[in-house]
């Protein structure tokens, strides 16, 4: 089985439960989706989506996080730590810290925690990595929310950690801001284009096993309703046309990104609710779990709407 | 007999050696296009002036092949070409697209002289305006129009409709029954006896098309420009009919764009926030729209590189194409309404022409056929209807 078809058969119940099992920890890390070469990141992060948007972020949240570390720093699972409260002690070979955090989607999983955003004493742009099971280091998961259930995030506390001086360096993502940003904003949007691709095929292989056709319509299948045809009609196209902007922005090109996040952003909601809108009231069974793509959508949409209006990156 | 000949300046059409030459010379059309378009509208000439201009641009030949003379682009500049004139001027823009079809349609030909003819024609800015369709429900079938032998001619009688350009067309390709079977298309040239092309066009857009009836009565053509599709293979006419239609979708993100350019040149703090989220949309929808129409051309392209065609190959183009227009039928008329509701008469003086055109243009197959189709073949598979005909029917096709 390949690692999104098992992703697919345990999606649910991540969904229910609301955990990030071991299993599937051990299932990215032994097929290498950890230590993809970033131009191989974003499709990866839409495969995995497609089957589990929760797993998808996770594993997005991991490789933005890693982008930002030191080679030497790379194994295991990342996540970035945006801090709330901070204070910090010279020592002889190091640092101390204390102080809060919130962690990215990785956070509950992660075995290194990537500082980026907290200057040095003399201004300068660094980095600095925290082992997650480190003396000192609270790592407290959240509540999951409505979606992506599997991705819950996490908060942090630094009790006088001790963080060496080999682990504070620059930054090593070249040209740091605005293009890590853009690669961040990239694997947004392959969660997103994942979730509406796993959508389309999952409403697709309802229609076409599960779905009672309308008794007054005259067809004998659901799959022939010319409403639902319609309605498939458009969905298909958008989610083509979603995916060849995806594609183009491959090279994390801020416009194209933007472009792309916007066209999910302004689509994907209403494309789902019509779609689940013609597949009868079965279609809202708890049991097919359908309304995980729209949790999942309006979940990631919520936490992480597209970073820049197009305005902003126009030339 | 009298022999074909032009009767537009068409032999000082320019020629065209490459992509940016016919992007170059679809801009400068363009702006000749969008001075002289709403006068066409306004008072529904015939756009002859207009339509000499595009003969002159050397654009009709811009796909013929290099080894025919012609620059051969690729499909993607076809259709930036359809989006830049379409963006001047809607109406004038949709004239020409049947005659890329005819041009495809003589690239099926055998090399015997005739459709290097033609071609040369072409070249020197002879355009194409059909007479295909027919009125009544078989009207994409089998046409009534008939064509039957007489000495060293044919002869033509029929009525047609839907002409799209024919009526300043140098050929008119029209598509007849032969008694024995057959199903043909003879290239009539323009003032031949018999011809009569009316001026009964009476939609509120989409005016200078002049897309009205015609009537043959013994129209009488030299055997060697009447062209037998006995034997062609299915599956290349399919691709040849599906590939003919994406610049009807260039057309829609034509008018898109222009209404974008519209409104980029207005005061968007006057205007607010709503105007300026609805222009960034506008900036997405059109790149989306873009995005399915590069990926049809280039499958497009694909497949005449393969040089031959398999009916897979002809559906998946069907359906690219189809996809594209789903999201381009949807485009042009939204974004030329929200224009008009934006800016009004600051889009400029008969504003309401970019509308009218676009909706006009979007019924030319409507766009709840091709969601329909696009469903259908995801869903169960099936092919469109028309598509499935052409690949498996037994007679020909008048394409």
């Amino acid at each position: 089985m390949t690692t999104v078809t098992t992703l697919a058969v345990g999606a649910r119940q991540r969904d229910r439960e609301g955990v990030l099992d071991e299993a599937t920890l051990a299932l990215l890390a032994a097929d290498g989706s950890l230590g993809l070469a970033p131009a191989e990141v974003a499709d990866r992060v839409r495969e995995v989506s497609s089957a589990d948007a929760g797993v998808g972020q996770v594993l997005a949240a991991h490789h933005a996080a890693v982008a930002l570390a030191p080679a030497a720093d790379r194994p295991g699972w990342h996540a970035l730590a945006t801090v709330e409260s901070w204070a910090e002690e010279r020592t002889d070979d190091g640092l101390l810290i204390s102080g809060t955090a919130t962690l990215s989607a990785s956070g509950a999983v992660a075995d290194r925690l990537i500082i980026d955003r907290v200057p040095g004493p003399d201004g300068q742009q660094r980095v600095i990595v925290i082992d997650a099971a480190g003396a000192g280091v609270i790592v407290t998961p959240e509540e999951p929310g409505i979606g992506q259930r599997a991705a819950g995030g996490a908060t942090v506390a630094f009790d006088r950690v001790r963080v060496p001086a080999s682990r504070v360096g620059p930054v090593a993502y070249d040209g740091v801001g605005l293009r890590w940003r853009a690669y961040d904003e990239l694997l947004h949007l392959a969660v997103d284009v994942g979730v509406l691709e796993g959508f389309l095929a999952a409403a697709r292989d309802f229609v076409l096993t599960r779905a009672r056709p309308w008794h007054e319509s005259g067809v004998e299948e659901a799959s022939r309703d010319p409403h639902t045809i319609d309605v498939f009609g458009e969905a298909v196209a958008r989610v083509r046309a979603l995916r060849l902007l995806f594609d183009r922005a491959a090279d994390a090109d801020p416009l194209r990104v933007t472009t792309a996040r916007w066209y999910a952003h302004l689509h994907g909601g209403p494309l789902v609710n019509a779609v689940i809108g013609v597949l009868g009231a079965s279609g809202t069974a708890e049991r097919y779990g359908l309304d995980r793509y729209w949790r999942d959508l309006r979940a990631h949409a919520w936490r992480n709407p597209p970073h820049w209006t197009l305005s902003e990156v126009r030339p | 007999m009298s022999q074909p000949h032009l009767n537009v300046p068409g032999a000082r059409a320019a020629v065209l050696t490459d992509d940016a030459a016919a992007v170059k010379a679809a801009h400068a059309l363009a702006a000749r296009w969008r001075e002289a378009g709403p006068r066409r509208d306004a008072d529904r000439a015939v756009p002859v002036d207009e339509l000499a201009w595009l003969s002159e641009s050397g654009l009709l030949a811009m796909t013929v092949r290099p080894r025919y003379g012609g620059a051969g682009v690729p499909t993607a500049t076809l259709a930036r070409v359809f989006a830049i004139l379409s963006a001047a001027d809607t109406a004038l823009a949709q004239v020409p697209q049947n005659h890329f079809g005819a041009v495809y349609g003589l690239e099926a030909e055998p090399d015997d002289g005739r459709k290097e003819f033609l071609f040369a024609e072409v070249l020197r800015g002879a355009r194409f305006g059909n007479a295909g369709a027919e009125r009544g429900r078989h009207s994409r079938r089998q046409p009534t129009t008939t064509i039957v032998a007489d000495g060293d001619d044919y002869v033509l009688n029929g009525e047609k409709a839907y002409c799209t350009g024919a009526l300043t067309a140098d050929y008119v390709p029209v598509s007849a029954s032969h008694p024995d079977g057959w199903v043909g298309t003879a290239f009539v040239p323009r003032g031949t006896p018999g011809l009569v092309l009316s001026e009964d066009w009476d939609a509120f857009g989409q005016r200078a098309t002049i897309s009205g009836s015609a009537t043959l009565t013994d129209v009488r053509v030299p055997a060697r420009l009447v062209f037998n599709h006995a034997g062609r293979p299915r599956a290349a006419t399919a691709f040849r009919y599906s590939r003919s239609q994406l610049t009807h979708a260039a057309l829609q993100v034509g008018a898109a764009e222009e209404a974008l350019a519209l409104a980029e040149r207005a005061d968007a703090g006057r205007l607010g926030g709503r105007f300026a989220a609805w222009r960034d949309d506008l900036i997405v929808e059109i790149a989306a729209t873009w995005a399915l129409i590069d990926r049809a051309a280039d499958l497009i392209d694909e497949v005449v590189a393969v040089g031959s065609v398999t009916g897979d190959a002809a559906l998946a183009v069907g359906i690219a194409v189809d996809e594209a227009k789903v999201l381009a039928y949807e485009l042009g008329p939204a974004a030329t309404d929200a224009l008009a509701g934006f800016l009004g008469d600051r889009a400029g003086p008969r504003f309401d022409r970019y509308w009218r055109n676009a909706r006009t243009h979007a019924l030319h197959d409507p766009v709840r056929w091709r969601r329909h189709y696009v469903g259908d073949h995801y869903l169960n598979g099936n092919p469109p209807p028309f598509l499935s005909w052409l690949l498996t029917a037994a007679s020909d096709a008048p394409l």
